[in-house]
């Protein structure tokens, strides 16, 4: 299979654009080739139409029907804990992480920059070392 | 980590043109785009900022230094938003000359309000 | 509304000009009416100048002693430099601590410095009696010492003295949090992707 994650009913999604940015929402019903209903009860997402260009889809999906109210499409959201499963992939602890270095000041950006220095230190010196074994088998 | 000169203390902008209508334009303030702006809101933190165009021209005059140089400028500071994209109005000292179009300005950090 | 006649409304205006005078008991030569003696030349009013009360320019709440400051312009500009009072003219105070970074005891227009929110306490730290007149510049240069002058005048020991005395005291005090000795001996600066209406100081 090519593509892994579909637009169906009960896919959630990422909003990535506008207003309510970040939040998670579920696919409640289809409106044409480009739009979406969208529902995000846990995250403060509220019940509207979003184009699929805010949007990005997740690898999880909800057993919901199509057009089910906020009330049912919380519930089944909680059921399967979607946000405790969201909350421990990679792509959330990125976005935290961009989150937290936006926030930095100036002093702390500087900590950082010595942080990544020293590791790139360790990271090469280790390279430097494996490469200079291989050159001498 | 000796740094023996400071680095960049301004911002990039790009000199656009004159503050103009279609087929009039009004010389004494020039639109400028500084990198990174890319909405109205966004310009509020460099209204007031003072900008340098900085040229570089044949004969070497003297300079604050004291030395002669040929790098000259043109001071002007920020004083409007233009649009809802970013773009900002500036006026100079004097006005800049069309040679500058598209050209490197410095949007500098002061004076600040941070 | 009925129109006053004019003796009408003349009468009103002298029986409120000596009410006026009755209340504040003032003599006849200075109310309006009748005047004896006129001066020969017009006197100036003289007007309370406002220039004479001189407040130092509001300090901005992000400026507080202790704060570590960057500075924008001159000769250090990109050093990050301690705060430490405001002068009656209205600049700030700053140091290095000189024996960090080389800024010395020096005077800094608010508008040129972005304040960071790294602070230091520097409540214990004794700020030497400082104030504008410390940094006059002497004009007067004595021309028969032309031959033996280098040309670089010495500071008075009185300055060397007071920031030897103060980066003896802010120097400990910097060391004790990490990193933060090597971040005032560093210069500030924008690089590749960093748009300061976007970034927290």
């Amino acid at each position: 299979m090519v593509f892994k994650r579909f637009v169906e009913i009960g896919r959630v999604v990422l909003v990535t654009y506008g207003e309510h940015r970040g939040k998670l929402g579920v696919i409640v019903d289809v409106v044409d080739q480009n739009r979406v209903l969208v529902d995000g009860p846990q995250t403060g997402l509220p019940r509207q139409t979003i184009n699929f260009k805010s949007l990005t889809l997740t690898p999880f999906k909800v057993k919901i029907q199509h057009g089910s109210r906020t009330g049912v499409v919380m519930k089944a959201l909680e059921e399967k804990k979607i946000m405790e499963q969201w909350k421990n992939t990679l792509w959330y602890k990125k976005l935290c992480s961009r989150e937290n270095r936006r926030k930095l000041g100036d002093f702390d950006r500087f900590k950082v920059m010595i942080a990544k220095k020293r590791k790139a230190a360790m990271v090469n010196g280790q390279v430097k070392k494996l490469k200079s074994l291989h050159t001498m088998k | 980590m000796s740094q023996k000169s400071s680095g960049r203390l301004y911002c990039k902008g790009v000199v656009l043109g004159y503050k103009r209508s279609l087929r009039n334009q009004y010389p004494n303030q020039t639109r400028i785009k500084i990198q990174g702006v890319e909405d109205r809101v966004s310009t509020n933190f460099y209204i007031g900022k003072r900008v340098a165009y900085v040229y570089r021209a044949k004969k070497p005059i003297k300079s604050i230094g004291g030395k002669k140089t040929k790098v000259r400028v043109i001071w002007g500071k920020i004083i409007a938003p233009h649009g809802n994209r970013g773009v900002v109005r500036a006026k100079f000292r004097n006005n800049l000359p069309p040679s500058s179009f598209g050209k490197r300005v410095r949007v500098m950090l002061y004076p600040s309000n941070v | 509304m009925v129109s006053k006649s004019r003796d009408v409304r003349r009468k009103l205006k002298e029986q409120a000009a000596k009410k006026q005078a009755q209340s504040t008991g003032m003599s006849d030569k200075v109310t309006k009416a009748k005047r004896k003696w006129y001066p020969a030349d017009d006197k100036p009013r003289k007007r309370t100048s406002r220039r004479k009360v001189q407040k130092p320019s509001k300090l901005r709440a992000s400026i507080t002693p202790g704060t570590v400051l960057i500075l924008l312009s001159g000769r250090f500009r990109g050093k990050r430099v301690i705060f430490l009072k405001q002068l009656a003219s209205g600049l700030l105070l700053i140091t290095g601590p000189f024996a960090l970074n080389g800024v010395p005891l020096r005077r800094v227009n608010q508008r040129y410095v972005i304040a960071t929110t790294t602070k230091i306490d520097i409540q214990s730290v004794e700020i030497p009696s400082v104030d504008d007149s410390w940094f006059k510049k002497n004009k007067k240069k004595p021309k028969s010492d032309e031959m033996t002058d280098t040309g670089k005048s010495k500071l008075p020991e009185s300055f060397l003295n007071a920031q030897k005395s103060l980066d003896s005291q802010l120097v400990p005090l910097v060391k004790q949090v990490p990193f933060l000795k090597s971040y005032l001996c560093s210069r500030f600066s924008l690089s590749y992707g960093q748009f300061p209406h976007e970034m927290r100081f």
